[in-house]
This record gives structure tokens, C-alpha cells and sequence, in this order.
């Protein structure tokens, strides 16, 4: 216990906050998708209907489910980690191995949010739809999320490394 | 020089994860360092990283993962609600009395769990805490107990629906048509996630049969270690289930897993609409148990579940438009699953209950998904390199064919299975080791269930088996964690058996989908 509250005063509070609200978004995602699914399902088997906006609009709920979440994630120290053989550092090592790995993940991710920049302003261009005839508008709107996402997720990795214990004074959890 | 990067990689790699970063910045970032590293020495084409992009985009809108947040839902409503914990006391209490009938029941309550939360940890830490106390008092072999709860509390991985085969199915699916494109076959069929849920459910049956038959034969000739048990609740009382108790812990869950399975293996709905239905399903069971319900809302509720079974069997019969008699049946079960699913879900988005598991299941399936990237990062890396090209020059090579190389990749998940999870499997070695062997004619749903049985053992496997992780943190002191070992060892046994069965007799996988998706 007293490990969750010392990470939640190392972390920013603005920050925990805001990923606090993108993962209740996306717990809204994941009902939205529950209820959508279901109304296409019954409406699927009793009437025979469906169309293609109607599965788009699951992948769209989908794709917010996962992307939203993200920074917590990161900002959370919810991913997984492999303790078998490091269990035996202490806090202060434990606390370098993530700024490493904040570092380089910074880097790493930053690069990809730069490659997929050319591919979000072109959809941009086009205004590009859903590549399903009769699909939804707003691809772009997708893609733009992913390179933001990615931006994001190096700017706040980046951040993170900088500081000395990342995961607060805790360690990991 | 590629050979050397590659063994920088799979150094830096092996060295990150081990060092208890997280796994998905390691994945993530380690290719791509090794990458530049590659470029800035003139060894490496940067334009391969340039497809991550694109790979990422595919991830969030591929279809088929649209099954896996619905499961996870659904397994961690039922989680919460009091169901997991009902069941294993009413199957204790009706089968306790005779010799090694709670261990039976372990394993039925280990199943049905499987096939409807999926989810190991929660699983094991329940039968641990209910199942392992009573068996103790009743002087239980500890290591009887021990085995059969971490055994049957991973069957979770193997009985669909299990999020690890949904997984599974996107990437043998894409393994398998480059795999025969290669072999010159342009019209390869995709692999669904129904044809693998399929394939997994007869060695996931083999499995608890196998299970159920140790028991038998401790029972036999071992009496001594698995003594009748009277089930008792926290207060000591011993519990005798009404028949309502019954009806509601143990015929709920089964109505709610015939209808997952039986609308995804009738081949009348995909996986996630199946897994829509479940999660329905499961809202209700988790809005029954609330306090403070009207009668009338209580039974919409419980119509719920027959309403959806309807369905499917409407479905089955050809669907509404085919008679009357489906017509009205379809409708009459319209309303009922929409007024009952819809009451279930207000309640529980108004007492609070529903919103922090949507956003845990959100939160769980980003951690996925970030893996899934460090994934796809570190197979274009791996591409790139040309690794692909040595795995496939190697696994060609194995003497003995296609079927040692199997073995080969079957060993090498196996060890890996100790260090990393699942998904990292799955998602590093089948994209890689995968279409050389569909090339050369492996069945890529056999293949597939002996991966997941495999991953299935690597987890009850000592020292690193997840299994014993979670069993060992709610086990009772007086187990010791040599009792632990000694009980899983057995169970390692049968599991190596039951692999080797579906190894040697490939139907066992492979005749249900040939059957139901012809």
C-alpha cells in the first residue's frame, strides 16, 4: 500500500489524471463495443440485417479500447516485466534499468511516430474513408491517433527517464 | 555480418527481458536500436522499419482481435461476481463425500472455468484458497492437492474460448498462406479463430479426462491420499446446495458456455459475436447476485440466457426467415435478450460495478496490443537481418523432416515458455518459424493446438511454471513448495502424454473444424 501512494505522489498529478480519463474513455469504448456487437448480432440473426458501416463502427470502438489506454500503461507501470533473474536488485538498480528502458523506448517510439507521419498527412489529403465499400469516414482520424499516441508515448517515456526513480521511490510494483 | 547482428539482438533481447524492464519497451526498442546500429555500419536498410506503421495500424483494425476485450469482459465480470467460488462449492459439496470427489470436482470446476472466464490466475487463486484448505483438513496427499488444482486451473489456456488461441489464430492464419504461397498454393483459406476453438476442444477434453482418471487411479489404489470431504462454508457449517443454489452456480455458468461454444462450433457466429453474447451472459450472472432486485427484474434477467441459447438454436434451424415457427421464436427472443441484457447492464453500470472492469479490460488489452507491437517491430528487424531466411535454411536442414522440425520448434517454445509470456511466443515464433513449415505441409491447426498445449505445460512446468506462482502465493504454510513440485510432476506427465496423442493422431485437432467448417 504504501508502495501505490509513493507512486502516486512521484507522478505528476496532472498526469495521472489525464490517463485516468482516457482509460475511463475507453472503458466506455469497451461498452460501446459490447452493446454495438450485440444490437448487430440480434439484428444479424432475427432481420437478417447488417451493413458495412455497422462492422467499421466495431473496429472503430476497438481501435479506441486499445489506443487510449496506452499512456497509463506506460505512465502506470502496468506492463509486464520478466523478475526471474532481477528480483535480486536493489531499488537503485531496479531504478536505472527503467530509465534505460524509458530512454530507448523514447526513442524507438518517437521513430515510429515519425515514419507513420507521412502516411497520416497523406490521409489527410484524401480525407480517407474506411477501406470497406459503404464503410465509415474518418480513417484519418485514426491515423492521426496513432501517430499522436506514439508522439506522446516518447515525449512522456522521455520525460520519465530523466527523472531518478520513474517508478517512484516504490521501485516497481 | 547479419548473423552477428542477429546475435546482438537476440543478446540485447534476452539480456532486457531478463533484467526486468518492461517486456514490451524491450521488444519495442531493441530492434530498432539494433537496427540503426545496423544502418549506421551499412548493414541494414532502414526502409524495412518503415513497414511498423502499417503493421501497427493492422493490429488495432484487425477483426479478429475484436473478440479478445468481449472475453476478457466477460471473464472478468464473471470474476467478480460470486460465481467462480458458488461453483466450487456446490460441486465440492455434491461430489466431496466419496473418495477423491472433491479432486473431481477441482477439475470439473477447473473446466468449466476454463471454458467460460479463461482466466488462470484468478482460477487457481480461488480453488487454492476454497479447495486446498478443505482438502488439507481432510488429510489430503498435500501434493495430490497441490497438482490437481494448478493442473486444472490452467486448462484455461488450451478450452476455448481462451484469448491465447485468438491470438494464436491471427498469426498461424498468416503463417500459414505465406507458408503455402511459398509452396506455390495462391488459394490457401484463412485459419478463423472458430476453426482453432474447434480444434482445441477435444485435447482440452483429453486433458480433463486424462486428469479425471489419475484421480480415479489414486482413488483406487491410493486411498489414503484423497479421503472423502464434507464441503463447509467460512463459518464451519457444512454446505448442502438447494437445488436453486444449484441451478444457479452451476446451471448458469454451463447455459452461458453452451451458448459461447456451442453458437462458435454450430459455426452460426463468429468469435466475437459469440463472445458479445457471453459477455451478456455474463453481466446478468454478475447483476444477479446483487442485492436489491425486483422479481420481475430478477426473472428478465435469468430469461436472458435461454433467450440467447434460442437464438442460437434458431439460428442452427436454418435462421427467422426460414418458417414461422423461427420467425416468432426469433422475435420473442429479440426482446427478451435486449429488455434483459439491457436491465443488466444499467444496474450495473449504476451500482458502479461495470465501469472499472470495462476499464480494466481496456487497460489489460493495450498491454497486449504494446506487446503485440514490440512483436511486429522485432520481426521486421529479424527480416530484415535475414533471420528469417537462416530459420527456414535451419528447420529444412533438421534431419528427419518436417515433423522433427516441429519437435525442434516445439522444444525451443517449450524452454521459452519458462522466460516469457505467451503472446511473445506467439508472436515472435510463429511468424517465424511458421510458413517454413506450412511450406512444407504441416496442418496449421495441429500445429497450432500443439503450441498451445505446449505453452499449457510450460506453465505448470517448475521452477518458472506461472501455475505454481499464483498457487504458491494463496497456499496454506504447510504446503511446501517441494509438495507443490512433487504433486505438479504426475500432471506434467499426462500433459506430456496428451501432446504426444495429438502429435501422433494429428485428427484428435484437426477433424472438429474439418467437420463443422467444411
Amino acid at each position: 500500500m504504501a508502495e501505490t501512494e509513493s507512486q502516486e505522489k512521484a507522478r505528476p498529478p496532472i498526469l495521472s489524471r489525464m490517463t485516468g480519463l482516457l482509460d475511463w474513455i475507453a472503458g466506455l469504448m469497451v461498452i460501446g463495443l459490447l452493446i454495438w456487437q450485440l444490437a448487430v448480432v440480434l439484428l444479424r440473426y432475427v432481420f437478417s440485417l447488417g451493413a458495412p458501416w455497422a462492422s467499421d463502427l466495431l473496429t472503430y470502438f476497438f481501435f479506441f479500447v486499445v489506443i487510449l489506454p496506452l499512456l497509463g500503461v506506460l505512465v502506470g507501470n502496468a506492463s509486464v516485466r520478466v523478475d526471474v533473474a532481477s528480483s535480486a536488485f536493489g531499488p537503485a538498480a531496479a531504478a536505472l534499468v527503467d530509465r534505460i528502458a524509458l530512454l530507448l523506448f523514447a526513442f524507438a517510439i518517437g521513430w515510429a511516430a515519425w515514419s507513420s507521419l507521412p502516411s497520416t498527412l497523406n490521409s489527410w489529403q484524401l480525407l480517407e474513408r474506411s477501406p470497406n465499400v459503404g464503410g465509415l469516414p474518418g480513417y484519418f482520424v485514426l491515423k492521426s491517433f496513432v501517430t499522436g499516441t506514439f508522439a506522446a508515448l516518447s515525449v512522456t517515456a522521455l520525460v520519465m527517464a530523466l527523472r531518478s526513480r520513474p517508478y517512484g521511490e516504490g521501485g516497481r510494483a | 555480418m547479419n548473423a552477428l547482428l542477429l546475435l546482438l539482438l537476440l543478446f540485447l533481447l534476452f539480456g532486457g527481458i531478463l533484467s526486468g524492464a518492461p517486456v514490451s519497451f524491450v521488444l519495442i526498442a531493441v530492434p530498432v536500436i539494433v537496427a540503426f546500429f545496423g544502418a549506421a555500419i551499412g548493414h541494414f536498410d532502414l526502409t524495412f522499419l518503415s513497414a511498423f506503421p502499417a503493421r501497427a495500424f493492422g493490429v488495432l483494425a484487425n477483426p479478429i482481435f475484436l473478440a479478445v476485450p468481449l472475453f476478457v469482459l466477460m471473464g472478468g465480470l464473471l470474476e467478480r461476481s460470486d460465481i467462480a467460488r458458488r461453483m466450487m462449492m456446490t460441486a465440492g459439496a455434491l461430489f466431496g463425500n466419496s473418495r477423491g470427489g472433491i479432486a473431481y470436482a477441482v477439475v470439473i470446476v477447473g473446466a468449466l472455468l476454463a471454458a467460460s472466464t479463461g482466466i488462470i490466475g484468478a482460477t487457481i487463486f480461488m480453488l487454492g484458497m476454497i479447495a486446498m484448505p478443505a482438502m488439507i483438513s481432510a488429510g489430503y496427499s498435500k501434493s495430490l492437492g497441490a497438482g490437481v488444482i494448478c493442473a486444472a486451473g490452467s486448462l484455461g489456456q488450451i478450452i476455448p474460448p481462451s484469448v491465447l488461441l485468438i491470438l494464436l489464430t491471427d498469426q498461424i492464419s498468416s503463417a500459414y498462406q505465406s507458408g503455402r504461397r511459398a509452396a506455390g498454393e495462391w488459394a490457401a483459406l484463412p485459419v478463423s479463430v472458430g476453426d482453432l476453438f474447434a480444434g482445441a476442444l477435444l485435447p482440452g477434453l483429453l486433458l480433463v479426462v486424462l486428469y479425471l482418471g489419475y484421480i480415479f487411479f489414486m482413488a483406487s489404489y491410493r486411498p489414503q491420499s484423497c479421503p472423502p470431504v464434507a464441503t463447509r462454508d467460512e463459518d464451519g457449517k457444512a454446505v448442502r446446495p438447494a437445488p436453486r443454489e444449484i441451478l444457479q452456480s452451476l446451471l448458469l455458468p454451463l447455459m452461458l458456455i453452451l451458448i459461447v461454444l456451442g453458437s462458435i462450433l454450430g459455426g452460426v457466429a463468429t468469435a466475437t459475436e459469440s463472445a458479445a453474447l457471453g459477455a451478456a451472459g455474463a453481466l446478468v450472472i454478475a447483476a444477479l447476485d446483487r442485492p436489491g432486485i425486483g422479481s420481475w427484474q430478477k426473472a428478465a434477467m435469468i430469461a436472458v440466457l435461454p433467450g440467447a441459447a434460442l437464438l442460437v438454436l434458431v439460428k442452427l434451424a436454418g435462421g427467422a426467415q426460414a418458417g414461422t415457427v423461427q420467425t416468432v421464436a426469433a422475435l420473442a427472443a429479440l426482446v427478451v435478450v435486449a429488455v434483459g441484457s439491457g436491465i443488466a447492464l444499467l444496474h450495473e453500470l449504476r451500482s458502479g460495478n461495470l465501469m472499472p472492469v470495462a476499464t480494466e479490460t481496456a487497460r489489460m488489452v493495450a498491454m497486449l496490443t504494446l506487446i503485440v507491437f514490440g512483436a511486429s517491430m522485432l520481426s521486421l528487424v529479424f527480416h530484415g537481418l535475414h533471420g528469417d531466411k537462416m530459420v527456414q535454411e535451419f528447420l529444412q536442414e533438421v534431419p528427419g523432416g518436417p515433423y522433427m522440425a516441429v519437435l525442434v520448434v516445439m522444444l525451443i517454445i517449450f524452454v521459452l515458455g519458462f522466460i516469457i509470456e505467451y503472446v511473445e511466443i506467439i508472436f515472435i515464433v510463429v511468424p517465424i518459424a511458421g510458413p517454413p513449415l506450412m511450406q512444407a505441409g504441416v496442418d496449421p491447426v495441429w500445429f497450432a493446438i500443439l503450441i498451445s498445449m505446449n505453452l499449457q505445460m510450460s506453465f505448470l512446468t517448475p521452477p518458472f511454471g506461472y501455475a505454481l506462482f499464483y498457487f504458491r502465493r494463496v497456499a496454506p504454510a504447510e504446503v511446501r513448495t517441494t509438495d507443490i513440485y512433487a504433486g505438479i510432476v504426475p500432471f506434467i506427465l499426462l500433459q506430456m502424454l496428451a501432446l504426444a496423442t495429438v502429435a501422433f493422431i494429428p485428427e484428435l485437432a484437426t477433424w472438429l473444424p474439418s467437420v463443422i467448417y467444411k
